[in-house]
């Protein structure tokens, strides 16, 4: 073998090598979705409920109620926690790489603070920006849109005027500090019992994820994310910063608009279904790069998985702890933090910058 | 900026500069000066704005007034009402404005503000445990239980950076990493039992997070007025270190900065000059990160200057959000700042000129 | 060695591409440039006009602050002139557009800020976006080993750029701009960070394949004497202008340097190329009797 090949091909072995990263967490995504339909607060063992699925499948079905709590209620949640937690971390990936920041994640466009506004006005004034809807249909329809106006916004003001990274982290900021101060005042302003219930919609929950808004999920994460792939190389051109980017031919501010409307398209839909789950978008991207380095043809595919499992263990932790129990937005930042501490210590690296 | 031709115009556009400066801070004092005339005025409005003036100097001084006079209502009103607000949102300011300016320089990050480290999310930890779960330091109770509980929650996660300091680099971006990481734990806490609590409570709890200053009583003064003394002191006394540290770590340390002692030191100094407040006060939020923000697009981005100016800024704003949020309505003042604030910070940013303090 | 595969489109008359056999034309018509817009008082560059023509390794020289990086940015569309034009073989510069530029111009940037882990290998693979295609990327990584090869840098390929030295990293970044395999090549102080050695070695192999792949090099220098040595013609910049431009033997005269960069310098002859003596002005005599020395004493 020449000098060439060999080198070509250590770099494909040490790419598959990283690659096993993704497949080993596709595999615990992919496990985790099964298993967890043993797990919730309607008792049925684990062998019983994969009996259930497996007669489901093959159109037997068994008890009635067993087949409602595991096909209808748990599987829907199950594949949901996987696209959102995929979701998450893939807008979490695109976002440090294009802000060039460590510490930006899907939601610093003001996406969360959109939704919740949305979300708010609707449960606490009865709002709704399609007059046609009410109840569930219109915070979610009211989330999903007011969830676009600050990337709306920032997209305007680009046209008019060059902005760095920086200065769209800061616009997102302000933004989001409107956003959350009108939507303070409201909250301050309620009821006791509208407040909490509020409060529930942001903390971010999976039980809203049913077979109806389901496909709604999968279609755009999944568009959106085989969107953004296409773009790695860009992707990873713009690491050396907008110049060079473009000396590599990559056009840097359109790109960066481009992704943040992906980006934001897709966190607003996992947010206006779940709420605010936090965590995985900024922290599953460093875990996931801490393994396979910050090269997006690998980085992609990994913080995709990592999200994926992590998310539905954390939901079966969340279903098992009971209906009055953790929501799953609190269990994945409470083992999150930890974890990402432990591993930034015990690495002892830089994780970027 | 042109070239600058002789010494006599360096000398001129340095004094300028220097008028620049001074203009900002004699503003922003003149600016709290007006709004607690005009605060006293909303209190008891059967005196004029300089009658206020004279009450609160005169109690100052130590003059007595004749009892149930006017003069004697109106003391007892803006004194037991007006000012321990008052005061307390002119010490909450200054302090929040100098530790978000020792935090951005700290950490080389314009997104730091004094809350970067987890602070908050302790803060709110501890007092939530108290409101929602009785669980107190000492068994205090009521009021006094939830400051201790936030006091010392607030001071957790410093204490958890400093322990693992020893073991991981100590730069800007591991820290703020480190912060974040504290942050999402503490804050899942709060929203924990935030959730498992019923629906007063999480109002009440809500509301103390938002940040009020309508609780805050004289007793509350010494400690805060202290601590934000001695912190500031101590902040000023250091910025000429910091304008150091903004060369870069390596560039710091050829000049003599022992780079990651001092981050520890003014990490702990900041976070107890902002426990001594958000103890009491709730997590005010937007003060801390676009005060100091403000003053540098004004003045530029000396430390010596920015510091002791922002803490001026600082006082100013809260005062006025909190005449504000008091006159329109019961809002607690966070809301009334992000509302006002937010806009301007968002035009700032768009319209900036390059030269002065730029952002970005 | 692969040749440069740069393929001329005859089918889409409107996107940019050149000949690999046609002879490289640089044409720079009254130049400005100014920060802040044309009319503001920050001006870099005035009225700059200048051809080069050819495959040749070109030097640029000039004191500190006189706009040379400014100018290398004007020529490959980093900064918008505000008056003048760039003409790349009879194509406007204005009227090319980014990617297709890319396939032409490399650009070696001066300061690497980059701190990613990305390994070495994939930092120089993206110099080969401009020609990626769908599909297999042995051909690019061929193009990034035969680059780490001419650099010297095959035993850096799996670690990663954020734990290299400035050496390295001038070294990673030099070859993922000859992985672009351009037809004109900018750089910023490409060997400010090297060795002597490998400031003479690098400078040799640029004007090499300068040569060899049929490449404009234009690179910006603070070391007169390397620049003399090699550059087939050099470019003075001073006073927002072009102070003097040729052979260097024409450039670089003792006139010439101590007008521009304000310091005596006596010229002597090296292999038929200039070679600077900087001469002090200053006859303070500072090597008198007191007392000093360096002892080895392990």
């Amino acid at each position: 073998m020449s000098i060439i090949d060999e080198f070509i091909d250590r770099y494909h072995r040490l790419s598959r090598r990283r690659l096993m990263f993704a497949v080993l967490f596709f595999v615990v995504a992919a496990v985790s979705v099964i298993m967890s339909l043993g797990f919730g607060t309607y008792h049925i063992s684990l062998t019983e409920a994969l009996n259930t699925f497996i007669d489901h499948i093959s159109g037997g079905v068994v008890d009635r109620k067993d087949d409602l709590y595991v096909w209808d209620i748990r599987l829907p949640r199950a594949i949901g926690a996987a696209f959102i937690g995929a979701g998450l971390a893939m807008g979490g990936v695109v976002m440090q790489n294009l802000m060039q920041n460590p510490l930006a994640e899907p939601y610093t466009m003001g996406v969360s603070s959109g939704a919740f506004l949305g979300a708010v006005l609707s449960m606490m004034l009865g709002f709704s920006v399609v007059p046609a809807l009410s109840g569930d249909m219109a915070v979610v329809c009211n989330a999903f849109l007011f969830s676009l106006i600050p990337v709306a916004i920032i997209t305007l003001v680009s046209r008019f005027k060059k902005l760095s990274p920086t200065a769209i982290i800061l616009l997102g900021i302000a933004i989001m500090y409107v956003f959350s101060s009108i939507t303070q005042y409201l909250m301050v302003t309620a009821e006791a019992e509208t407040l909490a219930s509020a409060y529930h919609w942001r903390v971010g929950s999976l039980s809203k994820v049913t077979w109806e808004n389901l496909p709604f999920l999968v279609v755009f994460v999944t568009v959106i994310s085989v969107i953004l792939y296409t773009f790695h190389r860009k992707l990873d051109a713009m690491y050396s910063g907008d110049r060079c980017a473009q000396t590599l031919g990559v056009n840097p501010s359109l790109l960066r608009g481009v992704c943040l409307v992906l980006v934001s398209l897709m966190t607003a839909a996992v947010v206006s279904f779940t709420g605010t789950i936090g965590f995985i978008g900024l922290v599953g991207p460093h875990i996931a790069r801490m393994f396979v380095g910050s090269s997006n043809k690998l980085l992609m595919p990994s913080a995709v998985a990592f999200g994926a499992a992590f998310l539905i263990l954390a939901d079966t932790v969340a279903k098992v702890s009971g209906v009055n129990g953790l929501p799953v937005g609190v269990i994945s930042s409470m083992v999150g933090g930890p974890l990402f501490l432990y591993i930034l210590i015990k690495k002892n690296r830089k994780v970027w910058m | 900026m042109n070239p600058i031709e002789s010494s006599d115009e360096l000398v001129t556009r340095y004094h300028r500069q220097a008028l620049r400066k001074l203009l900002v801070l004699v503003v922003s004092v003149v600016g709290v000066i007006v709004v607690v005339g005009l605060f006293s005025v909303s209190v008891y409005d059967s005196v004029s704005i300089m009658e206020a003036y004279g009450i609160i100097w005169d109690h100052i001084m130590g003059v007595q007034h004749a009892p149930r006079s006017t003069e004697w209502w109106a003391d007892r009103f803006i004194w037991n009402t007006v000012m321990p607000r008052v005061v307390a949102a002119i010490v909450a300011g200054a302090s929040l404005a100098a530790a978000g300016a020792l935090m951005q320089s700290l950490m080389n990050n314009p997104l730091a503000d004094p809350y970067s480290t987890g602070i908050s999310s302790g803060a709110c930890f501890g007092a939530i445990m108290a409101l929602v779960l009785g669980l107190t330091i000492n068994s205090l109770s009521g009021q006094s239980g939830m400051v201790v509980n936030a006091f010392l929650g607030s001071l957790i996660p410093v204490a958890i950076v400093i322990l693992i300091s020893k073991r991981m680099p100590v730069s800007p971006a591991s820290l703020i990493l480190v912060g974040t990481a504290l942050s999402y734990f503490f804050s899942s806490m709060v929203t924990y039992m935030m959730v498992i609590t019923d629906a007063d409570t999480l109002q009440n709890a809500y509301i103390w997070q938002v940040g009020t200053l309508d609780t805050v009583t004289w007793e509350s003064i010494p400690l805060m007025f202290g601590v934000t003394v001695v912190g500031s002191a101590f902040v000023m006394f250091l910025s000429r270190q910091l304008n150091i540290l903004s060369l870069g770590d390596a560039n710091a340390k050829t000049l003599g900065l022992d780079v990651e002692k001092f981050r520890i030191v003014c990490l702990l100094v900041m976070a107890v000059m902002t426990a001594s407040i958000v103890c009491f006060t709730g997590t005010i939020g937007f003060l801390g990160l676009v005060a100091p923000h403000l003053v540098r697009l004004l003045i530029g981005s000396d430390n010596r200057f920015v510091i002791p100016i922002a803490m001026a800024m600082g006082a100013f704003i809260l005062v006025l959000a909190d005449y504000i949020a008091m006159s329109v309505s019961d809002v607690p003042v966070g809301v009334v700042m992000s509302i006002i604030g937010s806009p301007i910070f968002f035009a700032l940013i768009l319209w900036q000129k390059k030269g002065y303090g730029t952002v970005y | 060695m692969k040749s440069i595969s740069l393929k001329k489109r005859t089918s889409d008359k409107d996107q940019f591409a050149m000949d690999p056999d046609a002879e490289i034309d640089l044409e720079i018509n009254s130049l400005s440039f100014a920060y802040g817009g044309p009319d503001s008082d920050f001006k870099v560059l005035s009225d700059v006009s200048l051809k080069i023509h050819g495959a040749q390794l070109v030097s640029i020289l000039g004191p500190n602050g006189v706009g040379k990086s400014t100018f290398i940015h004007c020529l490959n569309k980093i900064l918008e002139p505000t008056g003048g034009t760039v003409m790349v073989n009879d194509n406007d510069l204005s009227e090319i557009t980014v990617k297709d530029l890319a396939k032409v111009m490399g650009y070696v940037p001066y300061t690497s800020s980059d701190n990613f882990p990305l390994s070495v290998t994939d930092t120089v693979l993206m110099g080969r976006h401009p020609h990626s295609k769908w599909g297999s990327i042995d051909d690019d990584l061929r193009v990034v080993h035969e680059m780490l090869t001419l650099i010297g840098i095959t035993d850096l390929a799996d670690r990663n750029f954020n734990e290299l030295s400035a050496g390295q990293h001038q070294k990673v970044m030099l070859a993922r701009g000859l992985a672009q395999e351009p037809r004109i090549l900018f750089l910023d102080e490409p060997t400010s960070n090297l060795d002597v050695r490998f400031q003479l070695e690098i400078t040799r192999m640029l004007k090499r394949l300068s040569r060899q792949k049929n490449m404009l090099v234009i690179m910006i220098s603070h070391d007169i004497n390397i620049a003399a040595k090699y550059s087939d013609n050099i470019i003075m910049l001073f006073d927002g202008g072009v102070y003097a431009v040729g052979r260097p033997q024409d450039v670089i005269t003792s006139e010439n340097i101590s007008h521009v960069y304000e310091v005596g310098a006596q010229v002597i002859t090296d292999n038929g190329r200039p070679h600077i003596v900087l001469v002090d002005d200053d006859d303070t005599d500072y090597d008198d009797d007191h007392n000093y020395h360096v002892l080895r004493t392990g």
